[in-house]
């Protein structure tokens, strides 16, 4: 049931009213000039007079109207003598609306003169026309009001109220703690409830806030936050246990809350048993979890971009826990040849070289030791670096004696030797 | 049933039965490596599950460790990659295993030994680990043979192994394509020689792979700046001008 305040033009301002109201009902919804309230579960008539009475102390005189839609309220409210409470039909608002006039919905000219030309001045007579009709002759908005007459009112003025998250909590009364192995102990008593609630309402927690009140009145806290939302209790113990090993708090701990801060409904993926793949699934989510909460962004991705240079031309992307397992299953076709492995930065590397036509080319380099090279292949030239550092290397693909081919340049500027990589 | 809970049942029915051999562990098909060549060598046609492999680094090992986790991600396994030196070019990378890259040495051994005893991975490769993966060979096998997953180390420090595997690339096993001299401009092929020894077996065979080589855009001229593409940086509004001769 909901109870409709229609308050008068020269109502005080919204908001101390409400304050005023939320002591009659639980919820308050400010629409000026009403008010509503959520009165479901309550004796409305109570209510009325509860609001009356203190309306009347703050200098107020409103009209009341009862319903279980929101228009027969409203309506109600428009209908109802002095401060009375009227109320609309339950399961019958269309007939309760029909024998009104169309202005206790609210509508307003030029609407209801046009309906009025036409002979429909009741909410009945609105209600009986075809909606076809109404929506020809009066357009889209007409249809709204039409909805209205027949009592088709779907609107939600109070949302329902989302459960409370998962928590828990314990105060030391009588001692106060300082050995991190009891924190522990205690906060996994506290994680044990919370795991066991989450999956009783089939839900999996994203962010967890670990609250220690501390002896000297401040409060340490932090969110704990798992690479994907989970119930299990290990999963949470273990970050938790990795924060408070690590822990230095100015005073004793006088206490321990654990709250669930975000959480999603636990999926399963549905799927293939006799693919190994999908059947490994949990397992890959489960190590691949503890990875990337214990080391941080592991699991990569390579982006490559166009840059001449090869090792300003390579990016590694952190990959999420759902790409990772995407990644893990992908098909390729192409066959694996030999690849460059790069050195982190080319080393210099002492070069002996002859000429050849308009370049010279190396015949064996010193890195270490002497390397003899069977083959040079090159030179590849690459230059740029306008607008920035300038570069301008050739580079050779040479085969050793021992049978590696590595990747020298020249750089061509300060006409130094370096080794840049080998194939392997 | 969870990979932990797997691992606790195996574990007590090994206690229970010392002598029994799984039958599970028996009847798994050995990892194809997607060479061959390779898979006629190894006994089983392929590399052991629940065991170590270690193969020496250099001689194509790389190219063909890749194709190993590449052929698993292609029969819908799981296989995993650690690059423990970062030493892989982004150029050549393709999806398929997961790529890990710790930062350090010791969190390449922990990320290993995690993927392994998962049970969620056909083969994990580990590479450029340093002589700590070899001394923590014992540790990795055991997480190998708990998650069924092939394991192979690339390194040559590690004393303890199932099977040993050595490839080397013959300094005339290069495939060449020639300029109109004669002279070498393009490597096309490699053949890359094998050895492969266990307990009482050895073998060894070769096959050959192609060689992948990045785009490079060469300049005519190394003196000269090759502007192409490069963009020209924005000064209040107005680009500037290329500078006089540049193109």
């Amino acid at each position: 049931m909901l109870l409709c305040i229609l308050l008068p033009e020269d109502a005080p301002a919204l908001e101390p009213l409400a304050a005023a109201l939320i002591e009659s009902a639980p919820r308050v919804a400010l629409d000026p000039p009403r008010v509503w309230l959520d009165v479901r579960g309550l004796d409305a008539a109570v209510v009325h007079t509860a609001v009356r009475d203190r309306l009347a102390a703050l200098g107020v005189r409103a009209r009341y109207g009862a319903g279980l839609r929101p228009v027969t309220a409203a309506a109600a409210a428009r209908i109802a003598a002095d401060e009375r409470l009227a109320c609309g039909e339950a399961g019958g608002e269309r007939a309760y609306l029909a024998p009104h006039p169309l202005d206790v919905l609210g509508l307003e000219d030029p609407l209801l003169g046009w309906l009025a030309d036409v002979g429909i001045t009741t909410c009945g007579e609105l209600a009986a026309v075809a909606r076809e009709a109404v929506e020809v002759r009066f357009g889209a908005e007409a249809v709204q009001w039409w909805r209205l007459a027949r009592g088709d009112d779907e609107r939600r003025l109070f949302m329902p109220v989302p459960p409370e998250q998962p928590n828990a909590s314990i105060d030391f009364v009588d001692y106060v703690v300082t050995d991190p192995e009891r924190l522990i102990f205690t906060t996994n008593a506290l994680l044990g409830g919370i795991c066991e609630q989450m999956r009783e309402r089939g839900t999996h927690a994203r962010r967890l806030l670990l609250r220690l009140p501390l002896a000297n009145g401040s409060v340490w806290e932090r969110t704990l936050k798992t690479a994907r939302p989970t119930a299990d209790r290990a999963a949470w113990l273990r970050l938790a246990r990795a924060l408070l090993e690590r822990l230095t708090v100015p005073d004793a701990v006088a206490g321990v809350a654990v709250q669930v801060e975000s959480t999603e409904a636990a999926a399963s993926v549905q799927g293939d048993l006799f693919d190994t793949g999908f059947a490994t699934a949990s397992a890959v989510e489960t190590a691949v979890a503890r990875l990337l909460e214990d080391q941080g962004d592991v699991v990569l991705e390579p982006v490559v971009s166009g840059h001449p240079l090869v090792e300003q031309r390579g990016e590694y992307r952190p990959l999420t826990m759902r790409e990772a397992l995407q990644r893990g299953s992908a098909p390729v076709a192409e066959p694996v040849g030999l690849t460059l492995q790069l050195l982190p930065e080319p080393r210099p590397i002492t070069v002996e070289s002859v000429q050849r036509r308009d370049h010279v080319a190396p015949v064996r380099y010193r890195d270490g030791q002497w390397r003899a090279l069977v083959h040079a292949a090159g030179p590849d030239r690459v230059s740029g670096g306008q607008w920035d550092a300038t570069y301008a290397r050739e580079y050779f693909r040479a085969v050793t004696a021992a049978g590696t081919l590595v990747w020298i340049f020249r750089d061509a500027g300060r006409d130094r030797w370096y080794l840049h990589g080998w194939w392997d | 049933m969870s990979a932990a809970a797997l691992h606790e049942l195996r574990q007590a029915l090994e206690r229970r039965f010392p002598d029994a051999l799984p039958l599970g562990r028996g009847l798994a098909p050995a990892v194809g490596t997607g060479i061959p060549a390779l898979d006629l060598m190894l006994p089983g046609a392929g590399l052991a599950r629940g065991r170590l492999t270690t193969w020496s680094p250099g001689g194509g090992a790389t190219a063909a460790l890749r194709t190993v986790v590449e052929a698993a991600a292609r029969r819908g396994e799981r296989s995993a990659w650690v690059d423990g030196a970062c030493a892989l070019s982004a150029d050549f990378w393709r999806s398929g295993p997961l790529l890990v890259r710790p930062s350090t040495e010791r969190e390449a051994l922990v990320s290993t030994e995690e993927l392994l005893r998962s049970g969620g991975f056909a083969v994990v490769v580990l590479t450029g680990a340093g002589p700590a993966a070899g001394r923590e060979a014992v540790r990795l096998s055991r997480a190998a043979r708990a998650g069924g997953a092939g394991f192979v180390l690339v390194t040559e420090e590690s004393a303890v192994t199932h099977l040993r595997i050595a490839s080397r690339i013959r300094p005339d096993g290069y495939r060449w394509r020639r300029d109109p001299f004669g002279e070498p401009i393009e490597v096309v092929a490699v053949e890359i020689e094998v050895e492969a020894s266990s307990l009482g077996w050895s073998g060894r065979t070769s096959f050959e792979l192609p060689v992948r080589t990045h785009h490079a855009r060469s300049s005519p001229e190394p003196q000269l700046t090759d502007r192409r593409g490069a963009p020209r940086p924005k000064v209040r509004g107005f680009t500037v001008p290329w500078p006089r001769g540049g193109r």
